[in-house]
């Protein structure tokens, strides 16, 4: 009876062995067994299997404890002597310092005589997982050293090209201002002059050209009459360039310091009218005396102080 | 001829200028820019628009001229069913003799008042301005000419635009001025009020006659025009077409179009006859300007854009002429 009960319980054992089934190992294992908190763990797990078998990838996400699955590799299989066997490999990390147990992953597969899933589990893979040990005395220093970027001839040479080009624009920026400033302190100041100067100045310079003396009396009355109109439109900041000589002498009313001058001015500009307008040909005394008008007009109304042209007053509409 | 005889001559000639003026005086109170630019129109050989609310003496002034002048009047009021043929006249046909009569129309006459123009179909609005123009009308196969001196005075009233036919811009160009009438000041207005209560009979004489007219025409085309006032016309005109060119950028964008060729030779005319009215043989630059925004105002056109910040025509050509130097 004992003989009979030791033979049923080889049989049964020698059945369930992989040595009997159609899968003929399943194998896990990592590269070291200590660890310290977060190294990389290379896990492997390793099914040998014969012809006609289907092994179905381990699920090992949901049997993984305390330790995190970082990558899956490609699985890679290798034949040999017609069996073959399939390598998945696996980064795994663990962040905690503790003895880690990996567990028996469960492997399925199925031959092609039976259509039932049968499973063989891998053995358990126990680990080891340490923290660094501090050294006190050294100094704090980076985990991991920074990384090396390689060095790029092509990089460098723009930026040369470029800090040469920026550096060639400022220098011709810093000797265009220079120049500029040269020129400016070449100039002499302008001298403004005041209304009654520059008109004063005019006068002197129309009666030097002589014209009417040399027969242009018409361009003599007008050019007469352009510098009192533009003494005018400075001195008592009227448009007496657009306006005729009624509207003209009209605006001068409004000014109290045009007073002494306005029976003269409008005298003065009828008359040249007269000569521009309607072919009337004045005696040379009337010429002469035109410019002696022109002068007291400008004198009578001059005003000597300041620079600014302030004093010039309020604007005539 | 020479300027100072000219001057002279147009002094004794234009002597009637002031008698014509007193006599429609009389019964005209003020609106004297009104009876000058009537005279300028009238010695230039052109015509007048005149814009202004009803009662302004529009039609009074001309009857009053015409009476002045002993000359023939006629009113047309101008109404949506008129017919050219009521203004020109018509061919009748005569049963008796058994051919056809020729009817003139009211437009055989020397003054027109063509009473609210814009109220007439465009036909009969062209068939008074072919007239205007051509200064001669024909009927049937026959062609009559006009009174000499013919001058028409039509009105628009500028507050009732509904069912009324405006004037296109092609055919108002053909009046020589526009004048806008403006209500009588105070003082002017106590004086019409009882001139009209107490029935003064302002009764006009003949002060002069329509061929003085026509002589003093000829005078007014003697007078001197110099090229520096030409000059300034010109830039006048100019300036409404391309103001970029005369320092007035802010004006391109207001105007539409600028001022026809018509509007230089009017405004020569104009100045001409200003001149004449003022006494004088040569035109000044004053006479340019008075003249200048009855000349231009219908013939400048303004933009959407400067309708909406309501700037009109006239404060455009202000514009101008405030900045185009006088010479």
């Amino acid at each position: 009876m004992v003989r009979r009960a030791a033979l049923i319980g080889l049989l049964i054992s020698l059945l369930a062995s992989p040595a009997l089934s159609q899968v003929t190992s399943a194998t896990a294992s990592t590269g070291k067994t200590s660890y310290l908190v977060g190294d990389y763990i290379n896990y492997k797990i390793q099914v040998g299997y014969k012809p006609g078998t289907t092994v179905f990838p381990p699920m090992i996400q949901d049997s993984l404890r305390n330790v995190t699955l970082l990558k899956v590799e490609k699985p890679s299989k290798v034949a040999i002597s017609g069996d073959t066997t399939i390598t998945y490999a696996y980064t795994l990390s663990c962040y905690d310092s503790a003895g880690v147990t990996l567990p028996g992953i469960p492997i399925f597969y199925r031959t092609a005589s039976d259509t039932t899933l049968q499973v063989v589990p891998t053995n358990p893979v126990r680990l080891t997982v340490s923290t660094v040990k501090v050294n006190l005395k050294e100094g704090i220093k980076d985990v991991n050293a920074p990384i090396k970027i390689p060095f790029d001839w092509k990089w460098l040479l723009i930026w040369i090209g470029a800090a040469l080009l920026i550096a060639a624009i400022a220098y011709y920026l810093y000797r265009r201002y220079k120049k500029t400033k040269a020129a400016a302190a070449s100039v002499k100041p302008l001298v403004k002059l005041l209304p009654h100067e520059e008109a004063l100045s005019s006068l002197h310079q129309l009666e030097q050209q002589q014209l009417w003396q040399r027969g242009l009396v018409k361009e003599y009355h007008s050019a007469i009459t352009e510098i009192i109109r533009r003494y005018f439109e400075k001195r008592f900041k009227m448009p007496a360039m657009e306006l005729p000589t009624s509207e003209a002498v009209e605006l001068l009313k409004r000014r109290p310091e045009s007073a002494p001058i306005l029976d003269l001015t409008y005298g003065f500009l009828s008359n040249a009218d007269m000569v521009k307008f309607a072919k009337f040909t004045p005696m040379n005394s009337v010429n002469e005396e035109m410019m002696k008008q022109a002068y007291e007009i400008v004198n009578k109304t001059a005003v000597s102080n300041g620079r600014d042209g302030k004093e010039n007053g309020d604007a005539v509409q | 001829m020479d300027i100072s005889a000219l001057n002279e001559k147009i002094k004794e000639e234009s002597a009637f200028v002031d008698l014509l003026v007193n006599e429609i005086g009389k019964v005209i109170v003020g609106q004297r820019a009104m009876i000058e630019r009537l005279l300028i129109g009238l010695l230039s050989n052109g015509h007048v628009l005149l814009e202004g609310v009803p009662g302004l003496a529009k039609t009074l002034a001309i009857k009053t001229l015409s009476s002045a002048m002993k000359a023939k009047f006629q009113r047309i009021q101008f109404t949506p069913d008129l017919l050219p043929a009521d203004l020109v006249g018509t061919q009748i046909y005569n049963q008796r003799e058994g051919n056809f009569l020729i009817r003139k129309g009211p437009i055989f006459s020397n003054f027109i008042l063509a009473d609210e123009i814009n109220r007439a179909p465009a036909k009969v609005q062209s068939a008074l301005l072919e007239a205007m123009q051509e200064r001669q009308v024909t009927i049937g196969d026959q062609t009559f000419k006009l009174e000499d001196p013919f001058l028409v005075l039509a009105t628009e009233n500028p507050i009732e635009q509904e069912g009324t036919y405006p004037l296109p811009e092609a055919q108002v160009d053909r009046f020589m001025l526009k004048v806008m009438i403006s209500y009588p000041s105070r003082d002017e207005e106590l004086k019409i009020m009882r001139q009209n209560v107490n029935a003064v009979d302002g009764g006009v004489q003949q002060v002069v006659s329509p061929k003085d007219i026509i002589k003093a025409r000829n005078l007014v085309h003697d007078v001197y025009i110099d090229e520096k006032i030409e000059k300034y016309i010109l830039d006048i005109v100019f300036a409404t077409r391309s103001p970029k060119d005369y320092g007035l950028e802010k004006l391109t964008d207001y105007i539409s179009y600028g001022a026809s060729p018509r509007a230089s030779i009017n405004l020569a005319l104009g100045a001409k006859a200003m001149a004449f009215i003022k006494r004088r043989g040569y035109v000044i630059p004053e006479d340019v300007r008075g003249i200048c925004l009855d000349v231009l105002r219908h013939r400048v056109a303004v933009t959407y854009e400067a309708e909406a910040e309501e700037i009109n025509s006239e404060n455009v050509i202000r514009e101008i002429l405030n900045k185009v130097e006088v010479p």
